[in-house]
């Protein structure tokens, strides 16, 4: 299982592909900072460190490099909106057909005289799943790195208001007491998520055998869930994507979100049916 | 040509090339990484106050009104540290002269702290009503520390702080002003503040050593 699972983890990582969207995902990050209004109070302090301190002095709202990270501005950070809308596909892109290649180029049936199948399916569901949580949150990561570089680390402060973390939000008490702790849930939440999501790929080689069409399917899927939710509650805002940024993810969605997660997980594991099956196309 | 002389000598050049540049590589991301984390540690260390939050709003009291440009959060440890290095003796303000009254039409920048107080009654912290102290600042230089608080419970007879918010324009109810933290008398701000709503409590020096 260990060899199996290292192969799969090397030729999901070890690719132009998951390097390009990973370049990617890192000049989102950067313009989502620096082309964006977050930018403005960075700049002004960078003036301040560099001698101009006429706009901290005069204007400047100081805050901690919390404030400024991109999911704070949510859907007023255009760039951010993009991302979140684009990273089911941007997660696919490096590894989500990389099932149906095999398939389709007859290793699948190379790789099952060499080990156990179940071997090959499981490390198949788990490298999919890191590669697309990896690709979800390395532009949270270097965006908040960017934040520190800017601005100092620090606890924010309910009281001034100027957080959009609000007491319905979900983990607010650790928002405003262990920032830290909060940040490692919120990026542990992303990689869960769209690491899920990334393995719908999977599922979806039972039904097409198209890549183009494979690697479209989580997006297709998430949005067709979102649009639904949309009219059929009249809130988008309770669905996987629409609660995708938890500043914006409140205490009252957790069961309908802990409901879609255990469906999703449902799904995915499907494609572990396919070990009983005969495993030559 | 090259491969041939390869060939010859039995060293794979681009074998040894392709390590070459790996290590390169791998230099290049730790210099990065490196930059990155000096940047970070320098941000942290460099601005005047780490772990900090300016708020600009204005403040308007029955007797003066206080324009404030600047409030800085600092960690309690931070704080009293800050308190301790940058009191400015040169200005008058000395443990023995630690009141601060401002003056109508005064600018003058504050240091949000938030603190959580003890319900006198039942002993436990009032979380519901978090109290945001505020340090007078000129500059960056602290000039006191204070607490604003709202009216008394009527039922309980305990004082409930008024959250200070982004743009709100509210009477200073009442002021205690001391030093620092650790003067700061807990139980006697409390009985200052049941003395009755809107006064602005002065400390007189010597007063918190009771």
């Amino acid at each position: 299982m260990g060899a199996v699972l290292q192969m799969e983890f090397k030729r999901a990582f070890k690719n132009w592909r998951f390097l390009l969207i990973m370049v990617v995902g890192c000049i989102v990050a950067w313009l989502a900072f620096y082309k964006t209004r977050d930018y403005d109070l960075p700049r002004y302090w960078n003036e301040y460190l560099n001698g101009n301190r006429y706009r901290i002095n005069e204007y400047a709202v100081m805050d901690t490099a919390l404030e400024v990270w991109m999911p704070n501005s949510n859907y007023a950070n255009k760039y951010f909106y993009m991302l979140l809308m684009f990273i089911p596909v941007l997660a696919a892109i490096p590894y989500g057909a990389g099932y149906l290649m095999d398939v389709k180029t007859g290793y699948v049936n190379q790789i099952a005289i060499r080990c156990k199948k179940s071997h090959y399916y499981v490390a198949k569901l788990i490298t999919v799943f890191v590669s697309g949580g990896t690709v979800a949150v390395v532009p949270f990561i270097a965006n908040l790195i960017l934040c520190m570089c800017y601005l100092p680390w620090g606890t924010p402060m309910s009281s001034t208001a100027t957080y959009p973390v609000g007491r319905q939000c979900v983990f607010s008490e650790l928002y405003y007491t262990r920032p830290e702790l909060y940040v490692l849930i919120y990026i542990l939440r992303i990689f869960v998520l769209f690491g899920l999501i990334n393995c719908i790929c999977l599922v979806f080689v039972y039904f097409e055998d198209n890549v183009f069409a494979i690697i479209f399917s989580p997006f297709i899927l998430c949005y067709t869930g979102s649009i639904l939710f949309k009219y059929a509650t009249g809130n988008g805002g309770k669905s996987l994507l629409g609660n995708a940024n938890m500043i914006y993810f409140y205490k009252p969605d957790v069961f309908v979100w802990v409901v879609q997660m255990i469906i999703l997980a449902i799904i995915v594991a499907t494609f572990l049916i396919r070990i009983k099956k005969d495993i030559v196309h | 040509m090259a491969v041939d002389k390869d060939k010859k000598t039995g060293e794979n050049k681009s074998a040894s090339g392709g390590r070459k540049s790996r290590k390169m590589l791998i230099a290049a991301v730790f210099i990065v990484a490196a930059g990155i984390v000096g940047r970070i540690v320098y941000i942290n260390y460099k601005l005047p106050s780490t772990k900090m939050h300016m708020v600009t709003q204005k403040f308007t009291g029955h007797e003066y009104d206080i324009t404030v440009n600047d409030a800085l959060i600092y960690g309690k440890e931070q704080w009293i540290d800050y308190m301790e290095a940058n009191l400015p003796e040169e200005e008058g303000f000395t443990a023995e002269n630690y009141e601060f009254i401002p003056e109508a039409g005064d600018n003058y920048s504050m240091l949000l702290v938030e603190l959580s107080v003890h319900n006198k009654t039942n002993k436990t912290v009032d979380t519901s009503h978090i109290r945001t102290g505020l340090v007078l600042m000129s500059g960056y230089k602290p000039l006191g520390y204070c607490m604003i608080l709202q009216e008394k419970a009527p039922d309980s007879g305990t004082v409930k702080s008024r959250e200070v918010e982004a743009g709100q324009t509210k009477d200073f109810l009442c002021v205690y002003v001391c030093k620092s933290e650790e003067e700061y008398n807990k139980d006697l701000m409390l009985q200052y503040c049941e003395l009755g709503n809107n006064q602005r409590m002065k400390l007189e020096p010597g007063l918190a050593q009771q």
